[in-house]
């Protein structure tokens, strides 16, 4: 295997059992942040746990990393088990050989950089010599770019050098798991990108295993192999970033990663994997991807804003319907149209700029395979989280 | 008037250095037995959370005279005399070990619990997390209130002198009996309190000034 490239999980360094966390709140609820998931991490993998706040992801890992007893099932890593309530084991978090990198940093602030890098090996079992020590810490600070900074206490740093510092904290042990909780969500736009570069950059060189937390969707899609979207304290959907995108398994999944357009409607006809749903818009033909619809089901059918066509004469693809340009926003490598449709607003990009100028009537179109059906939970309609929101804007 | 000065000078610097030593062993007696009541306050073992508050919460709340006449009074009931000195030191310890406590109790709160699950999540014991992380962070936060306590310290000693301990105030006490010049003993015993205070504060800055070198 070549370091960074995801394994199937045949060779799991990370196996999660029907692992369950309740708290309970000041006003006697009993909350699950974490109810029932079940997932695991291949060598090598790097896996992103994606949600928005209070979706359970950070209290996952914390238990992962032994910070948080679970109420029930089991956590191994590198085939040990680390916590299984049938067999009443929790071992602590000093003794799981795992690494992890904190959204605050959590620098030891009266240590120097090279001091703070080099405590977790100077403490382990079988530590190694001064010398080894100086090398390996040295390594680890020029890895991440911070090499000139070593005498430096972390106040007298920017977040971003912080930021590396505690990166080189948690690899310079060498372990074959580092756990990440939203490590770059308190850095600036530009140093963001930059550190998510080189960090894909490490994890391909070094070879270790990734569990990440994020609420961040761009973030997750550019880091990771694999992603578990988390709701409500479950799995929702596991899988690589593409299938994520491309065959969202709820409604939530749809609205949480990229930006989407949806009209709600009735299942009409089903033909197999096509179904034919009445909507607002008309009939409107899509895919379900192997999920069993019904005749009568209340579905969303949904469809990317990049897969959308827009033109001023009526195409003849069998999804398109009439509207007018309310405005179009020039975002250089697209432009963003909003189109009125029958049921609202519609968002599509275009690569081109002058398809139709705002006030002006046109035609959008979207292909059957690129129209999504899924199912509407109507007791639990699916949250629109702040990040799409600010994705879609 | 210099009379009682320059003849019992030796008397009077005596009590100086009786008070200077009284108020040390105090202070590091206190820094002891609180910082076993603070870990016992933060630590997670309920009954010692419990046992601990209730010391404070009863100590802090008594005059430090009070406790001083159970031991030097009522203990000999009970079988148990200690001599003054003792029994200053002792009561000094046990009064000021409960603001000691409350001092590292804040102390520790001070540094983020993220502190100590990094050192865990990296490897460290429990062990190693407090001796090398927390409480390096804890002392420096400690270093200002611990200051203004030995000062406070310094000064209780000498209720010393109503149980007829020779530090400073209790030399000048018995002078004043013998010359009857109170305004030149107790003028020189509270310019000599006054260069103590100033003396602990200038050791306090210093102290802090380098654990803010050191962060």
């Amino acid at each position: 295997m070549t370091p960074g490239t995801p394994t199937d999980s045949t060779t799991p360094i990370i196996e999660v059992r029907n692992l369950v966390k309740r708290f309970r709140r000041e006003s006697g609820a009993v909350v699950h942040a974490i109810d029932d998931v079940s997932f695991t991490v291949g060598t090598g993998d790097f896996v992103v746990l994606l949600g928005p706040s209070g979706c359970g992801k950070t209290t996952l890992l914390r238990a992962i990393a032994g910070l948080e007893t679970p109420d029930q099932g089991t956590i191994r890593i590198g085939g040990r088990t680390q916590y299984s309530s049938a067999e009443r084991i929790a071992v602590p978090p000093e003794r799981r050989n795992i690494s992890m990198v904190f959204q605050s940093y959590a620098l030891w602030p009266h240590m120097t950089a090279f001091d703070n890098v080099a405590y977790p090996l100077r403490s382990r079992r079988g530590r190694p010599g001064k010398r080894e020590i100086a090398e390996r810490v040295r390594a680890a600070l020029e890895l991440v770019g911070v090499g000139e900074l070593e005498r430096q206490y972390p106040g007298q740093l920017s977040g971003g050098q912080q930021q590396r510092i505690a990166l080189a904290r948690a690899l310079v042990s060498n372990d074959e798991l580092v756990l990440f909780d939203e490590p770059l969500s308190n850095v600036d736009a530009k140093v963001r990108e930059q550190l998510r570069f080189e960090l894909l950059s490490m994890q391909r060189k070094l070879g270790f295993s990734a569990l990440f937390v994020t609420h961040d969707q761009t973030e997750a899609m550019e880091l990771a192999h694999r992603i578990a979207v988390l709701d409500s304290g479950r799995i929702v959907q596991f899988g690589t970033p593409q299938e994520i995108y491309a065959r969202p398994a709820t409604r939530y999944v749809a609205k949480f990663i990229g930006a989407i357009n949806e009209s709600l409607g009735t299942v009409a006809v089903i033909e197999g994997n096509v179904a034919t749903v009445d909507t607002d818009l008309g009939r409107v033909v899509g895919r379900t991807h192997g999920r069993t619809a019904t005749v009568g089901e209340r579905v969303a059918v949904m469809w990317r804003p990049e897969r959308a066509v827009l033109t001023r004469d009526e195409p003849s693809t069998v999804n398109r319907w009439p509207g007018s340009v309310t405005a179009s926003l020039f975002v250089g490598s697209h432009t963003e149209y909003v189109v009125t449709l029958a049921d609202g607003d519609a968002r599509l990009w275009s690569p081109r700029s002058d398809v139709v100028a705002p006030g002006s009537s046109a035609w959008v179109s979207v292909t059957e395979e690129d129209v999504l059906v899924l199912p509407v939970d109507d007791d639990a309609p699916a949250p629109v989280p702040d990040a799409v929101l600010e994705t879609a804007s | 008037m210099t009379n009682v000065l320059t003849e019992n000078a030796g008397f009077l610097a005596e009590g100086l250095l009786t008070t200077v030593a009284l108020a040390v062993v105090s202070f590091l007696g206190a820094l002891l037995l609180g910082t076993a009541l603070g870990i016992a306050r933060v630590g997670s073992i309920h009954s010692l959370r419990t046992l601990a508050a209730l010391y404070v919460g009863t100590v802090r709340n008594m005059p430090a005279l009070l406790i001083l006449i159970v031991i030097v009074f009522v203990l000999p009931e009970f079988g148990v005399v200690l001599d003054l000195e003792l029994s200053l030191t002792t009561g000094l310890v046990l009064y000021f070990a409960t603001y000691v406590c409350e001092i590292v109790r804040s102390g520790v709160n001070t540094v983020g619990r993220g502190q100590l699950e990094a050192a865990l999540s990296l490897g460290l014991s429990y062990g190693q997390a407090l001796t090398r992380v927390i409480v390096p962070q804890t002392l420096r936060a400690m270093v200002q209130p611990l200051g203004t306590l030995f000062m406070a310290t310094t000064m209780a000693t000498s209720i010393g002198s109503v149980i007829g301990v020779r530090e400073l105030a209790g030399s000048a006490r018995i002078l004043n009996g013998q010359y009857a010049e109170p305004a030149v003993l107790f003028g020189l015993v509270a310019v000599l309190y006054i260069a103590l205070a100033l003396l602990i504060a200038r050791l306090t800055r210093v102290v802090e000034n380098r654990a803010r070198v050191l962060r």
